[in-house]
């Protein structure tokens, strides 16, 4: 985070507060004062590779909020009725943040990464940000073996608690979870800007 | 730290007074890349090595060196 401050000349006095968050720009005239201060959250000078990590974190986040939408389904089978309509509340708010983030996912793709070079920034593994996915989906991969193989353990050939449907969900949920959740443990560890 | 790599990316960086992100646009990855390449915990490709040393002016060898064991 980076402070400017410059004295105005001008009668007019006032302080900005920019945050530059994942591009965008949130600016608000706060009070009035004899400077004007201008904090910079983030370098707004990113290049190419780097959104291509922004882009990857928002895939992610979307990813992880599918898996809450298949957890909130397998959900259902295990609860009473009279709370139905506080899963389908949720299930309907995570749905949209889902369509959000996927949204914004495809604008920052074709907004900010360039056509030129994208099959090398998207799949290269000289980028960090692929290699943690790597990593993430093998660990995704593995665990989700281990929940399928518990789940063939707990269930018998002629009697099984819970309709089919929900041990898919609770898969795709753990699948999922797993991946995305590796991703932002893997990717996290270096946030210091040196 | 991997134990079988180290590299002088920040001393070279320093003397040129760069930062993570201006080197990272120059060999075109990610600031996050140079940071974790620098620490120790990804290893670059060649094609990254050959690139940095390429921008740098110096011998892959200068940038990047086995460990001693």
């Amino acid at each position: 985070m980076s402070i400017e401050y410059r004295k105005r000349s001008s009668a007019k006095r006032l302080i900005f507060l920019k945050i530059d968050t994942l591009g965008f720009h949130f600016e608000n005239f706060l009070y009035h004062c004899d400077y004007v201060i201008k904090f910079e959250a983030m370098s707004s000078k990113k290049s190419s590779a780097d959104h291509v990590d922004i882009h990857r974190k928002i895939l992610f986040a979307a990813m992880l909020v599918l898996s809450f939408i298949f957890a909130l389904k397998s959900a259902s089978y295990l609860i009473e009725e009279q709370y139905y309509n506080y899963l389908k509340i949720g299930g309907y708010t995570l749905a949209t943040l889902l369509f959000m983030l996927v949204g914004l996912a495809i604008f920052w793709k074709f907004r900010f990464i360039p056509g030129k070079n994208i099959s090398y920034l998207m799949n290269s593994t000289d980028n960090f940000v692929n290699s943690v996915m790597n990593r993430a989906s093998t660990i995704s991969w593995i665990l989700t073996f281990i929940a399928l193989v518990f789940i063939m353990t707990r269930t018998e050939r002629d009697f099984s608690p819970f309709p089919t449907e929900f041990y898919l969900n609770i898969t795709a949920f753990f699948m999922l979870a797993s991946f995305s959740a590796s991703f932002f443990i893997l990717f996290s560890n270096w946030q210091r800007n040196v | 730290m991997t134990s079988e790599l180290e590299n002088r990316l920040k001393v070279l960086r320093a003397e040129r007074n760069m930062s993570q992100s201006d080197l990272a646009r120059e060999i075109g990855v990610s600031r996050k890349t140079i940071s974790t390449i620098e620490v120790g915990r990804f290893t670059p490709s060649t094609v990254i090595a050959l690139k940095m040393a390429r921008f740098f002016k110096v011998p892959v060898e200068e940038i990047f060196k086995l460990a001693e064991s």
